[in-house]
Formats: C-alpha cells, structure tokens, sequence
C-alpha cells in the first residue's frame, strides 16, 4: 500500500511538472531564438556574424544599389571622403562583416535633398565562380523609404536570400511574407524563417555636417571595390559631385 | 583504529623528514625567500595599480588636463530646429554665436553635454528684441539609441503654444524621446516628444520619458535673460570677470556650439575622483610615476613643519638626522567604519527568459529530385538564374 502511495504521488508530480513546462515548450517550438536583431547599433550584428561564420575575409560582395528613378550613389566606408560616386543604379562590392554609410543625391523626385543611409552586409552569396558581379545583393530605396526618411523617421529594411527550396516549391504568386512587421517583432528572425539575412538597410534623414563628425559614421571601414564590379554603362563617375559631396562637408550644415 | 592511522602518519613523517610533498624541502626557520621582482616593486595589494599614467587614459574627459575636445571626436546629435519663426544661437566658448541657424535648420551638439541656446529674431506680435535662452541637455547615445541617431535628425519645435506659455511665466520642458518598441505604434522607428506643459501637475516629463522610451535631448526653457557680463570663481578662489564676446551668424560668423557643462552621468571612464593624476591620453605629458619629478608610485608622503609634503628627513641639504616625526590629530571626529558587505537587492521584473543554449544538432541534407513540371519556377536567364540558363 506505502508503495502505491509513493507511485501515485510520484505521477502526480510528473503531471504537474508537465503543466508548469508544456505551455513554455510548446512556445519555443515554433520559431528558434535570434539573440541578434535589427534594432543593435550599426555594424554590430554583421560583425558578431562574421565572427561565427568565418567566411572569407578576402570576398567582396556586390551589391547593386537602386533609386526610384535617377541620382547619384556616393559610398563611404570610415572615411569622410566618398570612395566611388556613380550614377544609379550603382553597383560595387564590399566585404562582407562591415557596415557603410551611402549618400543619395540629385534624385528627381526630391531636388535639392540628399540622404545618407547606411547598409549592413551579414552574409554573402555564393554564385558560380567567375560571375559574382551577375549576383550582386539589390538593395532598392523606394519612393515612399525616402519620403518616410525626410520627414524624420527611420526605416529600417533586412534583405534575405530566400530559401531556395521553398523557393523552387512553392508558388511564387503564392507566397506571401510579411512586408512590414510590427515594432516589437525581430525582423532578423522574422527574416531567418524565410531565408539567410544578407543586408540591413537603414534609412534616415541626417545628414554629416562638421569636419568633426566620427569616422565611425562613415562606416566600420570594410573595403570597397568599385573597379570591375560596376557592369559597363551602368556607372558613371562623375567628379562633380564627388566634389560637391566634400563641400557639404566642410559646409558644416545647411 | 584511529590511533592505527595516527601511529601510521607518525611514521610517515619520521621517515620522510621535513622534505615537500613535491620533493622540494621546506625552508628552515631562518630561511627566507625574497618574492619576484615584479612583486617587490610594488608596495602591496589594494594600494597598487597600472599607475597614474595607465589610469589617466580610462579617466572621465573633462578632468585634469584633458577637456572635451580633445582626444578623438565626440558623437554628436544633429538636433533640427522647427516650428516658430526664429533664429537660433548658442554659446561658444565665451562668445555668444547668435543667429547660427533660422528655423527650421539643424546643427551637431556633442553628446553627453548641456549647451546654451540663444532664440533670437522671434516673430509674432510682443516678441520684437526679445530673446530666449533655453538650454538645450544633449544625451549620450544608449544602445537603443545609436541606430537613429546615427541616421536620423532629433526634432526640437517651438510652439506658438511653448511662446505663450514662456510669456506667462512658466517653464517649459521638452523631452524628445525614442519610445521603446512596446510603445511604438508603427515598426517605422520615429521620436515622440513630452511637454510638461500638457501633462498633468505632479508628472516629471523625464521620468515619464524614461519610463516609455530612452530620452535623447531635453529643451528647457523659460524667460530668464541671461546676463552674460558677470563674474565667474576661478579655482583659487578669486573672482576674475568673464568677458563675453559675440558672434553674428548673419555676418558669415559660424562658431560650434561649445557645452556649458557635462552630463555626469554620461560621462564615460573612471570616475576623474578616483583618479590623483588626472585624464591623459597616450603621448601626453601626464604624470608617470618614478618618471621626472613624479614620485615612485607607492612612495610614502607626509606632512613636514614646512608644509609641504616630503620625506621625512626634511630639511635637505644635510645629512638625514631626524627619527621621529609626529603629528597627532585631536580632533573630535565621528567617522562611521566603512562598510565591509554591501547588500543590494535587485529584481528586474520580469526577468531575462532565453532558451538553454543548443547542445546538439542534428544535420541532415536531403536533395529534392524534380520532374518536369514539378518546378513552378521559370528555368530561364532570370536575374538569379545561371548564365545561359539550366
């Protein structure tokens, strides 16, 4: 009798240890934990990333920068001095692991502005040997980014590599992510679900005044190739506004 | 038994003698062994360190020799000034740099500082001559914080509402701050400002901002004129006049805005109290212990009859002869002992709650085999498609 007592208890306690933990397990069994997220400063999520992958720190990885129309795409990689200006669409490489500041001008649709945001490269692609600059990662600034930008807020984008089996499976018509998250979301992870993040974009109105500004804001100082990675005709370097981009500079503020 | 083991550890011991259990043998009575010499050059723990020269690189700025501007440059916050027609000014150094920007313009403030505005050219009927002078708290940067405002402007606006309530007597404090997530109503990140002139009597904007969100600039301003020709106590302890001189933005006179003091809590690095020789940086010429007339760090000081600190067979120039030197404090003090244990209770409510870190992973690639028509993709030239296609 002692002993079926002690097995009844004993099964009782397990039950109860299953209640307390069921609810828990069954949360953490739908999605994984990203301790990383979109919101950690600049540059620090890519470098965290690069240190666990251990990719190779000689790749630079295109990336092909898109406006809505027309304009200028300066880039900046820890120095106050654009290393390439070109025509967009633009398109360069740039090693993976670093963040690096852009600056857009002359666009059509708002004369006389220009932004700087940001892109964070976390990953790279992998394309056939001999075509990366066929593979470059598109990073597209809409209309309404830009608007979102000027008027004081910022937006805050993260660019996967969708997973190619779901990709080769499902419908393209038919699938449908989730374009905009809410603020509380991680949209690394959210991103993760879908495929391998590759880029965080971020979008804001300021803009570099004073010969004081930190280095930092230029970027972490990742190397930046614009020399054979910019497809012919696409790109032109116009050093007019290579030199107009220092004078603002120096303007200190406008 | 125990006195089995006993006899058995006795004999042990007679066996083997005074020898180490690591075959070494333990020092007689009259034996010493001097410590390494990287240990006897300090005078002991707790009172030795890396050196006033080490410390002074991880000392707060703004201490002894080193100020806020030097070093390598500060982030800044780009503040955009919108709202009431007005110009905008600060103060630099011991100039006052009016009319540096009209409204809406923006400018850089260092973070981590309180600075000086100058309103001036306000329009509206009233206002004709008359300035204002807010002051402006710039914070550090926060972890939350650093995303935007590395990529964005902090919008500071003066009302016609904050005018009015100025003109009636009353302060007015802004708080601008970027709320948590949790109180964010759209993922696309914007600031959200408090005044303290619409919330209710009792409520502190800045613990009200700090309770939703990070606070990133601070605006208080009410109708004081500041009296720039006054007198200022020099650290000695005379009172010597400031002289303040001006600067016209409209003249193409631009000066950047210098802080009119430090955020202490913002201020990163040692405490500068905890620190005798001050801030320094690399290549400066900081005090280093044992190098020129800096004394060997741990070298004792004391009192002498003439008032200056010194080695104790003071007066120089003679023989060392004095033996004793004695100074008693009779003073009545009552100095509570130092605390030995502290207790400090936290709970942070709710508590971090991660998952246990992964401790096995099973990896298994299976290779999908299509057929034709399986793959609703196209097999062409797409932009992410193999050149020349499959």
């Amino acid at each position: 009798m002692p002993i079926a007592h002690e097995s009844s208890l004993r099964t009782a306690i397990i039950t109860l240890a299953f209640l307390l933990t069921g609810p828990t397990a069954f949360a953490q069994s739908g999605a994984y934990y990203e301790p990383l997220n979109e919101k950690l400063p600049p540059g620090f999520t890519a470098d965290i990333m690069a240190r666990v992958r251990h990719d190779d720190m000689f790749w630079l990885q295109p990336v092909r920068v898109e406006l809505p129309t027309a304009g200028t795409v300066s880039v900046y990689s820890a120095t106050p001095v654009p290393i390439v200006t070109t025509s967009a669409p633009a398109q360069f490489s740039a090693s993976t692991g670093h963040f690096y500041r852009l600056r857009i001008a002359d666009m059509p649709e708002f004369p006389g502005e220009e932004i700087y945001p940001s892109i964070e490269i976390l990953d790279r692609l992998h394309p056939p040997a001999g075509s990366a600059a066929n593979y470059p990662i598109p990073v597209v600034l809409t209309e309404a980014d830009l608007k979102e930008a000027l008027s004081g807020r910022m937006v805050t984008r993260v660019i996967y590599l969708e997973n190619p089996r779901s990709a080769a499976q499902k419908d393209p018509l038919r699938r449908n992510p989730r374009a905009t998250l809410d603020p509380t979301d991680n949209a690394l992870q959210e991103a993760g679900m879908y495929g391998r993040p590759m880029m965080i974009v971020r979008i804001g109105g300021r803009i570099p005044s004073g010969p004081n500004m930190p280095l930092s804001y230029f970027g972490s100082g990742g190397t930046v190739d614009p020399g054979d990675s910019v497809p012919a005709g696409s790109g032109v370097v116009k050093l007019s506004d290579r030199k107009r981009a220092v004078e603002s500079l120096a303007r200190g503020n406008d | 038994m125990r006195y089995y083991f006993l006899a058995l550890g006795a004999l042990v011991v007679v066996c083997m003698g005074c020898a180490g259990v690591d075959g070494q043998s333990v020092l007689k009575s009259n034996e010493y062994v001097a410590p390494p010499a990287a240990m006897m050059q300090h005078p002991g723990p707790m009172v030795d360190g890396p050196g006033p020269g080490v410390m002074g690189v991880l000392a707060q700025p703004g201490g002894m020799g080193m100020g806020p501007g030097m070093g390598m440059p500060q982030m800044s916050t780009q503040v955009k000034f919108i709202g009431h027609d007005m110009s905008v000014g600060w103060l630099s150094g011991n100039v006052i740099a009016r009319n540096q920007q009209v409204v809406p313009g923006r400018a850089d403030f260092p973070q981590g500082a309180i600075y000086q505005l100058v309103y001036s050219n306000i329009s509206g009927e009233g206002w004709a001559g008359e300035d204002l002078f807010p002051t402006l708290e710039v914070r550090s940067a926060h972890p939350n914080t650093i995303a935007y405002l590395t990529h964005n402007t902090v919008p500071v606006e003066i009302t016609d509402e904050d005018l009015e309530h100025v003109r009636s007597n009353n302060m007015v404090t802004k708080v601008i701050y970027l709320p948590d997530p949790k109180f964010q109503a759209r993922a696309i990140a914007g600031v959200e400002t408090l005044v303290s002139t619409t919330l209710d009597p009792g409520i502190d904007p800045i613990e009200q901002a700090e309770r939703m969100g990070t606070i990133m600039v601070v605006l208080r301003m009410g109708n004081k004129r500041m009296q720039f020709d006054e007198a200022q106590i020099q650290p000695n302890g005379t009172i010597a006049p400031v002289s303040f001189s001006s600067a016209n933005g409209d003249n193409g006179e631009y000066l950047p805005p210098s802080p009119v003091t430090l955020i202490p809590s913002d201020i990163q690095g040692v405490p500068g109290a905890m620190i005798a020789a001050g801030g320094g940086f690399p290549g400066q010429n900081v005090p280093v212990s044992g190098m020129g007339p800096t004394p060997v760090w741990g070298m004792p000081m004391t009192a002498t009859p003439i008032g200056l600190p010194g080695p104790p067979h003071l007066p120089l120039g003679g023989p060392a002869g004095l033996k004793s030197h004695t100074i008693r404090n009779l003073s009545q003090n009552n100095m509570p002992e130092p605390v030995d244990h502290m207790l400090i209770d936290v709970e942070h409510s709710p508590g971090y709650s991660v998952p246990a870190p992964v401790k096995h992973i099973q990896y298994k690639e299976t290779h999908p085999v299509f057929g034709p028509g399986d793959v609703s993709t196209p097999q062409g030239q797409g932009a992410y498609g193999p050149p020349g296609g499959y």
